[in-house]
């Protein structure tokens, strides 16, 4: 489990690039429920070429059947941006956020469960491309997610393609910024709301009550830098099942004798 | 579950129906800020773009412009357009680098402070864009484009330099300069966009300059809409290219004062009118030269007589011709390359044939298809972009 673990903070490390973006997705979530009051959270870090996000998440299953689910993710960047042939080396961050909510159904599939989520939710994306010159968007999404859950004692394996609809409603944008940025904005501005799949996965390690996670998700747009866009992140979580949790705290004690 | 159904379907149609339209609120000065600079500038609500492209016939030799700070290019026209910057007040950068006239002068010497008069040619700078990434000596070494006739300024900024002070032109030290910026209320939102900071110092006051400048591009002429057409057929250093085979577009005059110029001129000049093939040279204009150009400031003998070669992007519109101006239109130019080339220990070879001076000897056709090519390589977009253009209140 160490290598494993450690061969992801590496990733993360080398997968946290230099550009400025306007979308991040955050992990398609597969919440493992199958009955009422199940419920589970999860909090991740995840990294792309674009930005280092953390990635919390929440899911309960308040009658059988039904699910409510809600998401949160903050992303953040920071680097140093050198323009070639000695121009100005300005310190750019992004600082962005996600919260979603979202109802969803479940049921029993072969030898899973499948489910079908519909979520929307809003945030902001804040990139500060240096001397105060920041593009401040608004986005909102809406999305689509039918998904797949397998789980045993030991493992659990999530697959999701997420159907989003992202809408940049409203911005205030210094145009002080290079115009190949504003341009990205432009673009942005002229052809939302996106229509774009999202596949993602992951796969954990499970020691009661708590899942260890390899995450995975896959922007569709294409092609996806155009837009300001990350293409993908991947990251590691950990999840608490709350029934799990529950369940063993309600446990009569072992009374030694 | 059905019940479930429903809701989920409602919930989905009801996020579906939300407004979609975006709204995007783009600035760049505050409204103070069009205020005041709308008492003396005419400059628009957002600033134009200074990006600078290749036409495909150049960047897929490999040739690419140095990139251009637009907020700085838009503080450089500004200062560029200044007079204020001058000792009398009455000449700025633009007085010897006329837009009209591809940023160069139609004076053989053109009128500095107090009525002075200038001891060379003004040097068109409107194709400075054209190999401004083989300027500067850090980047390209022996390989760098200089400035001036001389060649004695490495880049934009120290040319710019060079015109500010020197006593013929605008004859301000460089604290001038930046103590007359620095006075100017108009300056101080122009630097804060540019650099972040109202504080005003020699440097960036020519960084800005040079932003402007290197944004000056010529890449809209008939000839570049033709050579994005067509393949080259040799390509040598530098990115130079040469077309020999006929464009479509030319007519039959065009096409032969091509071939003319790749067999008698392109090898300096560049068949593709991206950066010139040599840095410098003698061209024979005098056997005994007594400006010894690019000579007077090395000290080396070769180079006396010798000045920097210039692009001929525009030429039609650069008239006086010559580091002094000496050929009022371009068939005097021909005229002398044809059968006036002199003697000079250090003429260049290519000037040369048999040890002596090559006389090209062209007809009157010859000259006059040669000038019809030359002309094909006008921009007339640039010389009129809005951009480039004074943006003082009369």
């Amino acid at each position: 489990m160490r290598p494993f673990i450690l061969l992801f903070a590496a990733f993360l490390l080398f997968s946290v690039g230099c550009v400025q973006h306007h979308y991040s997705p955050n992990f398609i979530q597969t919440p493992y429920l199958e009955k009422k009051g199940d419920g589970v959270v999860t909090a991740a870090v995840s990294g792309s070429p674009g930005s280092l996000n953390g990635d919390f998440h929440a899911s309960y299953s308040p009658v059988k059947y039904g699910t409510v689910m809600l998401n949160y993710l903050r992303t953040s960047t920071s680097f140093d941006n050198a323009n070639v042939f000695g121009g100005t080396t300005y310190h750019q961050t992004t600082k962005g956020y996600l919260v979603e909510g979202a109802l969803g159904g479940y049921l029993p599939v072969f030898f899973g469960t499948g489910a079908l989520y519909v979520g929307w939710g809003q945030g902001q994306m804040r990139n500060d491309f240096g001397i105060g010159r920041i593009a401040d968007l608004r986005l909102q999404r809406f999305f689509v997610q039918p998904t797949f859950t397998f789980k045993n004692d030991w493992f659990r394996l999530g697959m999701g393609l997420r159907l989003v609809r992202l809408n940049f409603p409203s911005g205030d944008i210094d145009y002080r910024i290079e115009p190949s940025d504003i341009e990205k904005i432009q673009r942005l501005e002229n052809e939302s709301p996106f229509w774009f799949p999202e596949l993602g996965g992951n796969l954990g390690v499970h020691f009661r009550p708590v899942t260890i996670s390899a995450n995975l998700v896959i922007v569709g747009a294409r092609p996806a830098s155009e837009y300001g866009f990350d293409g993908s992140n991947i990251g590691v979580g950990i999840s608490l099942e709350l029934n799990e949790l529950f369940k063993k705290r309600g446990q009569k004690p072992i009374i030694e004798e | 579950m059905k019940k479930l159904a429903t809701v989920f379907t409602l919930f989905s149609l009801f996020l579906l129906l939300g407004a979609c339209k975006s709204d995007f609120n783009y600035y760049y000065y505050s409204k103070e800020e069009t205020e005041l600079l709308g008492q003396f500038l005419n400059l628009p609500e957002l600033p134009d773009d200074y990006t600078v492209t290749f036409p495909s016939h150049l960047s897929n030799t490999g040739l690419f412009p140095r990139a251009v700070e637009r907020d700085k290019a838009v503080l450089g026209r500004v200062i560029f357009y200044d007079k204020k910057l001058s000792k009398d007040g009455t000449v700025s950068c633009a007085s010897c680098h006329k837009q009209a006239l591809a940023f160069s002068d139609d004076q053989a010497f053109s009128e500095g402070v107090f009525d002075r008069s200038t001891s060379r040619n003004s040097f068109a700078l409107g194709s400075v864009a054209n190999f401004s990434a083989y300027y500067g000596t850090d980047l390209n070494g022996s390989n760098a484009i200089r400035f001036f006739w001389d060649n004695r300024a490495e880049t934009v900024a120290d040319q710019s330099r060079g015109s500010m002070t020197n006593a013929q032109e605008m004859d301000m030290t460089m604290h001038e300069i930046a103590a007359t910026v620095e006075a100017q209320p108009y300056y101080a939102p122009l630097f804060k966009k540019a650099f972040g900071s109202e504080v005003v110092s020699e440097e960036l006051v020519l960084e800005a300059v040079a932003n402007f400048v290197n944004a000056m591009g010529s890449f809209q002429s008939q000839f570049d809409a033709e050579a994005n057409q067509s393949q080259p057929s040799f390509a040598g250093n530098f990115g130079n290219t040469v077309y020999n085979s006929d464009f479509n577009g030319f007519t039959a005059a065009e096409n032969r004062g091509k071939k003319l110029y790749n067999n008698n001129c392109s090898s300096c000049h560049s068949g593709n009118m991206g950066r010139p093939v040599l840095q410098l040279a003698n061209n024979g204009l005098e056997s005994n030269p007594t400006d010894l150009g690019v000579g007077a400031i090395t000290g080396q003998n070769e180079q006396k007589g010798s000045f920097k070669v210039p692009t001929l992007r525009n030429i039609e519109l650069t008239a006086p011709y010559m580091h002094d101006g000496r050929f009022a239109n371009l068939n005097d130019v021909l005229d002398f390359y044809s059968t006036g080339i002199q003697n000079h220990p250090f003429l260049h070879d290519d000037l040369k044939a048999n040890g002596q001076p090559k006389q090209m000897n062209f007809t009157a056709e010859n000259k006059s298809d040669l000038v019809a090519f030359l002309n094909t390589l006008t921009d007339d977009d640039m010389l009129a972009d809005k951009k480039f253009s004074d943006p003082f209140k009369q």
